[in-house]
């Protein structure tokens, strides 16, 4: 992503600092997919002379996380919202921080199921039945647009594995909801005719995205919904073709650097090899690798870097389990035609991660670009020296190696390591988010946030079900009995939970599950929370979040939201048992 | 052959896809009871918190056809920590009170031995609901009948199991012929009990004259809410109508004493 | 015993009182067949007197246990089988069994009243005529054994029924429910005659006399059963002894419906007083502990 805070001022600086000059490993093709992706987006207007429409691209200008991005909200800085399949109101840390900050938008598109807690906050949050906060002081305005469900979708998911699979659509959704395709597909329509006739520099890139995704009458034969984008021309896009002649690109190793071709992320090419072929659609498993189950990326291989699964003569580390291996007699053809022997082979159909028919005992060239400076034996092909690594020595702003840090509040001084927390955890100390100090004697609990198996995140695909609401249907927390006999708790009625952000109440759940701490001579206690519900749907409790504190991770400004300090008393937020 | 299902309570996670599944299948509503009209809501909400560990269920229902109870078994130093989970339901009783009680034959056995209620038929006079010794079948105010699980009768007889044991994801409930299911169930007690569980029970071998859903239980059936030596009521018919007509007889000769002529003559002596 | 048994919430409006009128009826009729069997004249009074008592008390029932029914127009299913249009009882269900013999009892109590009826001379319409001509075609020694027999099934039926479950309180009290409601039927019945004489401003003043007697005799029985279903309850009778089943048991059957009566009773038939006023009220408290006894036993099992 061309990113403002790098050297990334001209298409040139952009291939330069991301690839190098002498890239090698595989970013060596750095230049082929940066440019067919650039060609995806902008198709005939993106050309040599402009770079393919490089200038005109966005640039990321900073952290644009979660945290970082509410603040700028509170801050005034963010006028619009597209809020699709989020809860920021009840998921978002220090949630009232997160619902005043959404207070100070302009406009908010919510796109979701049910009327979320984000898509109400505005007339029926705890801060407007309160009194703190009146609906006529918020000036954002809502657009609420009722959103299809996963089984009303048709495209493909990739999951954790790297695996693409086809989802079928089983049923319409009804009335006017609408699937994130469709919805962002009729947005980009829209605004390419608003600014279709805008001589402005800044609208060039909206004048000129390439948008055409119209299903072909075959793809919606069966859809309620007859103008649904089609997902296959979108996966197309992604896999990449040839400009010209619109042909399917079966490998990345087809993608120029001339604006022949495009490709939306050349790690999707060969998911549609050919016209008409979807390899995410595939449903042959086997016992063992099933390289005709979906689709890995990248080019279908399933287990990454498997070079490595053979030994440094190209030999299976273990014969029980051998993925590919070297065969000296193997024949294949060279791009002239010539045969040449030797080649990896694997017996299971997975792809070889690695150059087909470089041989083990290959030598890397000392001026080699790319692929040529990696020996036969530097399997991990994506890095600089091939090798792998066990821990990163650039590119991560704390480590190399772990070590115990207490969480950003706790009660304790850490007794492992000088070093109390994550020196370089990002923080913010602006109004409303008030931290704990470390062992404060106000917040002296530990309180521990989880899950439940009845809810999902935060409950909007649960808490509005009755199947589900009647399973969990408020607020609880679990309590030991030590620490509810000492401050007066008892079993399945009202206690409070307090923090510097806010207060909380949840029916006791007392439990010898939980159990108090004796540490460095002194007795902590614990509670638990489970987080999953907001002041909408059939089951209905405080929002957790509302107790903890704006802290995210260094490296990719994750929240820290699993533990943090608190207090309780028995008793409702508002004092009435 | 009688189908049944063997629940081992030793796998079980008490993660309530039974639960919900079953819901699911039957088209069954939230269980009416937990959920109430709040003001400002144009939807009933649910309030059946009952801080009984993870159970908020409580227990069968017209509309809960399944129940997972939760018991905690921890001591005060956390020494012993046991989390125990059972999925509920109907047990299919070999012999069944609530079939035995039924006055208009609504509820019957099918084929594959699995015991229902034909909702055409039941009146709704509720004998069957205290004749159940497990407090499983239960009525509905909406539909003026009692309710059951039906061990999915529509599925079973169409070449498929029962939801709950296909929604299990650790094979905790097992769906089957119940004479398989009982050697599955007498291998994993035996494998239990020679890994030093040695208060494993298999619970439904004899209860009731037999449960066709039975259960491998991790201790005593009392700590998981069931009988111990359950009597199927209808066992102890003979002796209820034997002493009721003794008593009859007797009231019947103390009849004949108070009108005998003897009594009057007695009367006519003592006024004045 | 078995914790988790459900309770059928039947209402006691509903259940427990047609438990009682049924009660109060079938074993007045009992009382009316034994009487009958007897065959003195001069019990052909109480005889009567009964009949007509058991006949409208009857007529109430099934209004009371079709209103409790969650499908009441479905109620003919308890003779009819659905599925096959033929007619259905199940020997292992007392409801069952039961409603057949509350089908039949009715029946022969209202052929019963149409007769006593006849014998005072009061049986005017024809088509009633037609029916009591039904009656004189069986001889009455046989109607009346038939007579005793249905009636103390009706009386028993319901304490059976209650017993063959397993609810705690109704496992626990097993086999004893049946025999008590038949005691109480039989008092109860005796007690709604003697009003009833009274009401008909009766000169039997002998057969009078007899009725208190065998009702003396029926409450010493009917005592002895109370207690020895307690005995065999233990723990499991804790909700009928404490709280407001407690109270309606112990204070309203034990002592109003039973020990007061009886000792007004023995009083009575002791000192030879003609104190009308103290027989009625004997009666009364008979009756109205035959009410809370219903009530009690049916209630609190179902806590």
């Amino acid at each position: 992503m061309p990113d403002a805070r790098k050297n990334h001022d001209t298409f040139k600086d952009f291939i330069l600092t991301e690839a190098g000059p002498l890239a090698t490993s595989y970013w060596g093709n750095y230049p082929k997919f940066a440019v067919s992706y650039f060609k995806a987006q902008f198709g005939d207007a993106g050309t040599k002379e402009n770079n393919y429409g490089y200038d005109y691209h966005p640039k990321i200008t900073g952290d644009h996380s979660h945290l970082p991005m509410f603040v700028d909200m509170m801050n005034g800085k963010i006028k619009g919202f597209f809020v699709m399949g989020q809860n920021p109101a009840v998921g978002g840390q220090n949630a009232r921080f997160q619902r005043k900050a959404l207070a100070k938008l302009d406009w908010m598109v919510v796109r979701d199921y049910f009327e979320t807690e984000t898509s109400a906050f505005w007339r029926n949050s705890p801060e407007v039945t309160e009194g703190e906060v009146k609906p006529s002081d918020i000036k954002t305005e809502v657009f609420f647009l009722p959103a299809a469900m996963v089984s009303e979708m048709e495209g493909s998911f990739t999951n954790t594995q790297r695996l693409l699979q086809q989802h079928e659509k089983a049923t319409d959704p009804p009335d006017d909801a609408r699937s994130d395709s469709w919805f962002t597909y009729q947005l980009g329509k829209q605004l390419k005719q608003m600014y279709a006739d805008s001589p402005k520099d800044h609208d060039w890139a909206i004048r000129n995205l390439f948008w055409s995704y119209d299903p072909e009458p075959a793809e919606v034969a069966n859809f309620r919904i007859k103008d649904e984008p089609s997902a296959y021309k979108v996966l197309k896009e992604i896999n990449g073709y040839t400009w010209a002649d619109k042909k399917p690109l079966p490998s990345f190793a087809n993608l120029k650097e001339d604006g022949t071709t495009v490709c939306g992320a050349w790690i999707y090419t060969g998911v549609i090899p050919e016209e008409g072929v979807n390899k995410a659609n595939n449903r042959q498993g086997d016992n063992w690798i099933s390289p005709n189950w979906g689709f890995a990326w990248p080019a279908n291989r399933h287990i990454m870097y498997n070079r490595a699964s053979a030994d440094l003569q190209g030999k299976p580390w273990s014969e029980k389990k051998k993925l590919i291996y070297w065969d000296p007699n193997a024949e294949s053809k060279d791009p002239s035609g010539k045969t040449i022997r030797g080649k990896w082979v694997s017996p299971a159909g997975e792809g070889i991660d690695f150059q087909p028919t470089k041989a083990p005992n290959f030598r890397g060239k000392d001026n080699g670009i790319g692929f040529d400076w990696l020996s036969g034996n530097d399997a991990f092909i994506m890095r600089a020296d091939g090798k792998a690594w066990l821990f990163a020595p650039a590119g991560l702003v704390d480590g190399p190696l772990p070590t115990h840090y207490e969480p950003y509040e706790s009660p304790v001084a850490n007794l492992m390591y000088k070093q109390q927390s994550n020196p370089v955890a990002k923080t913010w100390k602006i109004p409303g988010n008030p931290y704990h100090e470390v062992a404060d004697p106000k917040y002296p609990i530990v309180v521990s946030t989880y899950r439940l198996t009845e809810h999902h995140l935060t409950g909007v695909m649960t808490r509005w079900l009755p199947w589900l609401a009647e399973l969990m249907p408020e607020l609880f927390c679990e309590i030991s009995p030590e620490l509810a006999a000492e401050k007066g708790i008892t079993n399945a009625e009202y206690m409070t939970i307090e923090t510097a952000r806010g207060k909380v109440q949840a029916k006791a759940l007392v439990t010898r599950r939980m159990r108090p701490f004796l540490i460095n001579g002194k007795t902590v206690h614990e509670i638990g929370l489970p987080w999953h519900w907001g002041w909408q749907a059939r089951a209905k409790g405080d929002v957790v979040n509302n107790l903890s504190a704006l802290v995210a991770d260094p490296n990719v400004s994750i929240h820290e939201g699993k533990v943090f300090t608190c207090n309780v008393r028995a008793g409702k937020r508002g004092g009435v048992a | 052959m009688a189908k049944g299902m063997f629940v081992d309570t030793s796998i079980c996670t008490g993660c309530k896809a039974c639960q919900v599944a079953c819901k699911e299948w039957n088209e069954l509503p939230g269980e009416p009871s937990h959920f109430h009209n709040v003001p400002d809501r144009p939807y009933p909400v649910a309030f059946n918190f009952t801080g009984n560990s993870y159970d908020n269920t409580g227990q069968l229902s017209a509309t809960d056809w399944r129940h997972v109870r939760f018991i905690e078994q921890f001591n005060e130093s956390r020494t012993e920590a046991r989390w125990f989970f059972s999925s509920d339901s109907c047990k299919h009783c070999k012999d069944a009170g609530c079939l035995n009680a039924c006055p208009v034959k609504a509820i019957v056995r099918t084929d594959m031995g699995n015991v229902n209620v034909q909702q055409d038929v039941c009146i709704g006079c509720k004998y069957c609901i205290p004749s159940c010794p497990y407090g499983v079948i239960s009525f509905s105010e909406q539909t003026g009948t009692v309710h059951k699980c039906t061990l999915c009768n529509d599925r079973i007889h169409n070449g498929l199991g029962t939801a709950c044991a296909k929604a299990c994801p650790t094979g905790s409930i097992s769906f089957g012929e119940v004479e398989e299911l009982k050697k599955n169930a007498d291998k994993r007690l035996a494998q239990l009990k020679g890994l030093g569980f040695l208060k494993a029970n298999i619970y439904g071998y004899s209860e009731a004259g037999g449960l066709n859903v039975f259960y491998l239980f991790m201790d005593d059936p009392a700590v998981y809410g069931q009988p111990i030596n359950p009597v199927v009521p209808q066992r102890r018919l003979f002796r209820s109508a034997a002493i009721t007509v003794v008593t009859a007889i007797a009231i019947a000769a103390a009849a004949i004493m108070s009108f005998r002529e003897r009594g009057m003559q007695k009367n006519k002596e003592v006024k004045p | 015993m078995s914790p988790e048994s459900q309770a059928p919430q039947w209402e006691w409006y509903y259940i427990a009182m047609y438990f009682y009128i049924g009660g109060i009826s079938a074993g007045a009729y009992f009382i009316g067949s034994l009487l009958e069997l007897l065959k003195k004249e001069k019990l052909r009074e109480i005889s009567r007197t009964a009949y007509l008592t058991a006949f409208p008390l009857i007529c109430i029932t099934p209004v009371l246990l079709i209103a409790d029914l969650g499908q009441p127009m479905r109620f003919w299913h308890l003779f009819f089988y659905t599925k096959d249009g033929m007619p259905y009882m199940n020997l292992t269900s007392p409801l069952s069994v039961g409603t057949w013999a509350l089908l039949i009892y009715s029946g022969m109590s209202f052929l019963s009243f149409l007769n006593a009826l006849s014998e005072e001379g009061r049986l005017t319409s024809g088509a009633l005529k037609k029916f009591h001509a039904l009656f004189n075609r069986v001889p009455h020694k046989v109607y009346a054994a038939a007579g005793s027999f249905f009636g103390f099934f009706v009386a028993g039926y319901t304490g059976v029924l209650v017993n063959t479950t397993a609810r705690p309180l109704w496992e626990a009290t097993d086999p004893l429910f049946g025999p008590i409601f038949v005691a109480s039927a039989a008092s109860t019945g005796a007690a709604a005659t003697a009003l009833t004489m009274a009401w008909r401003k009766s000169v039997a003043q002998d057969a009078f006399a007899q009725l208190e007697r065998f009702d003396r005799m029926v409450m010493v029985i009917e005592l002895a059963l109370i207690v020895a279903m307690i005995v065999v309850a233990g723990r499991y009778a804790v909700p009928l002894l404490t709280g407001m089943f407690g109270v309606m048991f112990l204070g309203g059957t034990v002592l109003l419906g039973v020990l007061v009566p009886l000792w007004l009773n023995w009083r009575r038939a002791a000192s030879g007083s003609a104190n009308d006023g103290m027989a009625m009220l004997a009666a009364v408290l008979v009756l109205f502990g035959g009410l809370l006894l219903r009530i009690s036993l049916v209630q609190a099992g179902q806590l």
